[in-house]
């Protein structure tokens, strides 16, 4: 196609670009403008500054952390993700409709709503409080809590990504591979993986940028200790909340930073997946 | 070779096939025939293991292979989408089955890219190893998806509407390429289609399928020429569906007549009126409505006379009769 543009389609010029300005300016105002205002405070009093900033003790902290909860429920959701797309897109069974909507729910609740569940369920007041406090284990206000928090927010990315995809694929290369004597791990491993792999990596990048970047369950199930159970965005609103501009916004940049990245990498897979996906018929 | 006894398959509330029994000698290219909804593809794939039948028992020269699972049954499966791996080039995926043998049955890796070579050669695609799926055309993937299924030297192989995404062209030359092969390998095979030409042209025996009931097995020949079925009659060939007039027997509800079976007659015939007349091959196809009915009749009538104008009166006779009693059988 290399004029995509049919009369029937075309408008006159000052629309066109009306509309392409518009659209722009809404982009500029609304998604760079802020964006580069984050960039901009943090290294506003240089990079010596910055670089203070985020290697405090308590930002490092939080960085650490950070990365700990993306590495755990990353590949927690990477592997509910698969199973429940398996599951959905090649079996039949009763219940089915009802855990696809159920994937869905943590993108329908407000996060802060997440992490009160997680509150009551194993807080100190909670049924579970006395037991938990028992045999010693904190889950609120402690590392596995903003885990189950991150997980639980991040569930559906994965398996929103792949459910689809594997239903319009169908069953016919797994069969086929069946019929040829391969067992179920060979399946899955030499055919099925390989078809699902650009959105899979897809899924799981979403899910990172989100597991990392999780501010309101986080927020509540953390109890921002700081240095212990902060994470980088509620480190960020702490030390803005203290007045230190410079401090939050270098580690809002970093954050922000992660944002950009995740774009670039999700533009070059769609990309790929879209070559993928022509090439196969 | 293949006994099928009593099969039964329901999907929720609605019965796939009732009672199929059939039975399939060893070397025999079989096709199962009939619209969709028939239940034809449900039964292949309960031949395979793909699906599992609610009842009765499918055997395997004389095992029961019922609870058998497919990689057990020794099978070849054809898809009609070829259901080729796309990352794998071609000879990695005629390989595949031997690749996924366990350790103490499977060849090293130059004796698998042997033998795809070699089935490479048998379906005449010499050289493409190296090719992937996308690189290749509908026939040719075809090709390599028969080639993968022989690659494990199946007992018998099975075919789902294996032309049926392909033009009509590489369709007409793929199914004379492989009747040959049928033909050199000797492999019992059944193929699914909903082409009464395809199935006709290629198989030993035909198997007319009908909601979920075998309406008449038999050569092509005895479907064509014997219908048993006004089913049969109608679904395979074209049949005209004339009154039941005199001469015909009691009981019988209509006449089927083929086209080529009506002749033109100066006397002594049903009054039709000519509507549209076209070429249809060697013959003229004469389209008209009966002057008693108005019903759509259409005859084949020799090229070698001009044909009557459209709009001309013209009588004709039913130079086969073929009726069906209440029954359903043919007298």
């Amino acid at each position: 196609m290399s004029n995509p543009i049919t009369a029937s389609t075309t408008e006159t010029a000052p629309v066109r670009w009306l509309l392409i300005g518009l659209s722009l300016a809404f982009l500029a105002l609304f998604l760079v403008l802020p964006l580069a205002e984050v960039f901009a405070e943090g290294f506003k009093d240089g990079l010596g500054v910055w670089k203070t900033a985020v290697t405090s003790p308590d930002a490092l902290a939080s960085i650490r952390l950070t990365l700990l909860i993306a590495a755990i429920s990353v590949p927690a959701n990477l592997v509910f993700g698969i199973a429940a797309s398996w599951a959905t897109a090649k079996f039949t069974f009763p219940g089915k409709s009802l855990l696809i909507t159920l994937i869905d729910l943590p993108f329908s609740v407000s996060p802060v709503v997440s992490g009160m569940i997680f509150v009551l369920l194993f807080g100190a007041n909670s049924a579970l409080g006395p037991l938990l406090r028992e045999h010693d284990i904190k889950i609120i206000f402690a590392v596995p809590g903003i885990v189950l928090a991150t997980t639980f927010i991040t569930f559906p990315f994965v398996a929103r990504e792949l459910i689809p995809l594997m239903e319009e694929q169908g069953k016919d290369d797994e069969e086929a591979a069946i019929s040829l004597g391969a067992n179920g791990w060979q399946t899955f491993w030499h055919v099925t993986l390989p078809n699902i792999r650009w959105g899979l990596l897809y899924g799981v990048l979403l899910c990172n940028a989100r597991a990392m970047g999780e501010f309101g369950a986080v927020s509540v199930v953390s109890g921002h200790i700081r240095g212990e159970t902060n994470t980088m965005p509620p480190h960020v609103e702490i030390l803005y909340n203290e007045y230190d501009f410079v401090g939050a916004f270098a580690v809002a940049s970093l954050l922000a930073g992660l944002a950009l990245v995740t774009l670039v990498a999700k533009t070059l897979l769609e990309w790929r997946f879209d070559l993928h996906h022509k090439g196969a018929h | 070779m293949i006994e099928l006894n009593a099969i039964t398959k329901q999907f929720g509330e609605y019965p796939a096939l009732h009672g199929i029994d059939l039975s399939i000698n060893k070397g025999e290219f079989i096709a199962l025939l009939g619209p969709s909804g028939s239940g034809k593809t449900t039964l292949l794939r309960i031949i395979a293991g793909l699906e599992v039948q609610d009842g009765g028992t499918v055997a395997l020269e004389g095992e029961d292979v019922s609870r058998r699972k497919v990689a057990d049954r020794g099978v070849g499966f054809v898809f009609q989408q070829y259901a080729l791996f796309k990352h794998m080039n071609v000879a990695e995926n005629i390989g595949f089955g031997l690749s996924v043998r366990p350790r103490s049955q499977r060849p090293n890796r130059a004796a698998i890219r042997a033998r795809a070579e070699e089935l490479l050669g048998l379906v005449q695609l010499e050289g493409l190893g190296n090719r992937y799926p996308a690189q290749l055309s509908g026939g040719q993937r075809q090709r390599v998806a028969l080639a993968r299924a022989l690659a494990i030297e199946p007992r018998l192989l099975l075919l789902d509407e294996p032309f049926g995404a392909l033009d009509a062209k590489v369709r007409k030359d793929l199914r004379r390429w492989l009747r040959e092969l049928h033909g050199r390998l000797g492999i019992t095979s059944i193929f699914v289609t909903h082409d009464q030409e395809e199935a006709l042209e290629l198989a030993d025996r035909v198997v007319v399928m009908n909601q979920g009931r075998i309406e008449q097995v038999g050569t092509p020949e005895e479907i064509y020429m014997h219908p048993a079925t006004p089913f049969v009659s109608q679904f395979v060939g074209e049949t005209n569906l004339l009154p039941a007039a005199n001469g015909a027997p009691d009981g019988a509800l209509a006449v089927y007549v083929r086209p080529h079976e009506i002749e033109i007659v100066k006397s002594g015939g049903e009054a039709l009126r000519v509507g549209n007349v076209f070429r249809k091959g060697g013959v003229w196809r004469i389209e008209g409505h009966l002057a008693a009915d108005q019903r759509l009749v259409e005859i084949d009538a020799d090229a070698s006379s001009p044909p009557p104008a459209s709009g001309e009166t013209i009588l004709i006779r039913p130079k086969h009769l073929r009726t069906f009693a209440q029954t359903g059988a043919e007298q």
